[in-house]
């Protein structure tokens, strides 16, 4: 295990210990869905595919695929980004 | 939210972004921070996005040496719209003349309201301010509003204090009249005193002249003397005066009717007399002669309806009505009772009495008619002056 990792590792098990949520330090996408209308992606890294039925969001896990109908970028930012649409399913792609 | 208002406000772009490697660009405008929202997939190769208007213009840079096109759909929001209108000059003078007007109108007075006052008229403190220049139309910068009070004030001797304020276009004036002027003794006054017109409680006690020989709370008389106009001092032994003032009490009235067993009623009596009446554009014309005091009951009813000219022909029989005593029900024996009863109260009540309380009891009698009682209690003034005997208390020569 190099030292760089070890750091990494051994600050998380630090703030592990003292019970701080996981979104005040980590970069993980945050993914908040209300109903099947609208999904919050907080820490995204930009937009890989665009498409009324399918929206596909770089994240730092991987690549988010969002499927449905009429889904629309509703606001689009840095940090975050709205969808709005009959969102039918939200997954992780291998 | 707030996003959304100022972007209604400064104005954004309906754009189609038609080419390929949409989101690539989607990715840099983010990037660089250019605000773009509301992004629809239209077709393959095309896209709908809502941008604002200094993204337009960046984006616009960022497109060059690319093969993506950017078509504008729809221009919206405020500064869209008034950018639209900047050609129709007329609108814009008329706009400029509006407001022009509006600042020169909002710098005069164009309303004057006058509180507080009773007896004082209102044209009379409206004839001070116009003798100062201020009216209706005048500048607001000449009305300093500090000093008018008082000018108002050295103008009626009725007024005790008066303030202006400016609150826009209106000018309020606060006036607050002077009470009775204090009493001065007159020499050639009548000995008088203040006694009690009724039995009651006392409530206040208001002496301008003389000594109160009650005070609030006390149960009076009706005689009994309230306020006196015999002073006694130690070195004149006695002085008589012209007592005055007011003694306000509450006062119990009572006031009873009766009315039955039978009522004077105006009723149909006799053969009827027939008639025609014609009514044309809402006039009526009616045949023989003209009796108010009739019964009237239509008997044929027919004529021309839903045209232009509606006609209306009616047949009456008018019975002529005579007064007569008819037994009455329980309910008009009552209301007649109680209405008789009503007006004996309002006959014995005095000036400026105020009614505190009032209480209704009718009771139906063995002959058949009705008694009504009407009790209310009134707050009144009960003093009346008296003359006293000017000899009182004087020292034997």
């Amino acid at each position: 295990m190099s030292k760089k990792k070890r750091k990494i590792k051994l600050g998380r098990r630090i703030l592990e210990t003292l019970e701080i949520p996981e979104e005040a330090y980590s970069d993980t996408a945050k993914i908040t869905l209300w109903g099947k209308k609208t999904l919050l992606l907080e820490q995204h890294s930009g937009i890989f595919e665009c498409g009324e039925k399918r929206i596909r969001l770089f994240t730092e896990p991987g690549i988010l695929r969002i499927e449905g109908e009429d889904l629309v970028l509703l606001e689009l930012s840095d940090e975050r980004l709205y969808v709005t649409g009959k969102i039918e399913s939200v997954i992780y792609e291998r | 939210m707030l996003t959304g208002l100022w972007n209604s406000l400064a104005g954004y772009v309906i754009i189609e972004l038609e080419g390929k490697a949409l989101e690539r660009l989607l990715n840099r405008l983010v990037h660089s921070g250019i605000e773009i929202w509301h992004i629809r997939r239209t077709g393959t190769d095309t896209i709908t996005a809502y941008i604002s208007v200094e993204g337009f213009y960046a984006l616009r840079s960022m497109l060059h040496g690319q093969k993506i096109k950017v078509r504008i759909l729809q221009k919206k929001g405020l500064i869209m719209r008034l950018s639209a209108l900047r050609f129709r000059k007329v609108l814009l003078y008329g706009w400029v003349i509006t407001m022009a007007l509006l600042i020169a109108a909002s710098r005069r007075i164009w309303f004057i309201e006058i509180t507080g006052l009773d007896t004082v008229k209102p044209q009379d403190v409206l004839s001070v301010l116009e003798q100062n220049g201020i009216r209706e139309g005048a500048w607001r910068s000449a009305v300093h509003t500090s000093p008018l009070g008082n000018t108002i004030m050295a103008a009626d001797p009725r007024i005790a204090w008066a303030g202006a304020v400016l609150e826009g276009v209106t000018l309020k004036v606060e006036v607050l009249e002077a009470g009775d002027p204090a009493a001065v003794p007159d020499e050639n006054a009548v000995p008088a005193g203040i006694f009690a017109t009724a039995d009651g409680i006392v409530t206040s006690v208001t002496v301008l002249e003389g000594k109160a020989l009650v005070r609030e709370g006390d149960a009076v008389n009706a005689g009994q003397e309230l306020i006196t106009g015999v002073l006694k001092s130690d070195e004149t032994n006695v002085i008589l005066t012209h007592a005055r003032g007011t003694v306000l009490a509450k006062v119990i009235r009572r006031a009873t009717a009766s009315a039955g067993p039978a009522l004077l009623r105006s009723v149909p009596e006799g053969e009827p007399v027939h008639k025609t009446r014609i009514s044309l554009l809402g006039k009526s014309i009616v045949s023989g002669d003209h009796t108010e005091e009739a019964q009237k009951k239509t008997l044929f009813r027919g004529g021309l309806r839903n045209c232009l000219l509606p006609l209306t022909v009616e047949k009456i029989a008018a019975y002529p009505l005579v007064m007569k005593e008819i037994a009455a029900d329980e309910a008009a024996l009552r209301e007649e009772s109680l209405r008789a009863a009503e007006a004996r109260m309002v006959s014995v009540l005095p000036d400026g009495a105020r009614i505190l309380s009032k209480e209704s009891q009718t009771k139906l009698r063995e002959d058949g008619s009705m008694e009504a009682v009407i009790t209310v209690i009134t707050e009144e003034n009960i003093g009346i002056t008296k003359e006293i005997d000017a000899s009182y208390g004087k020292q034997p020569q």
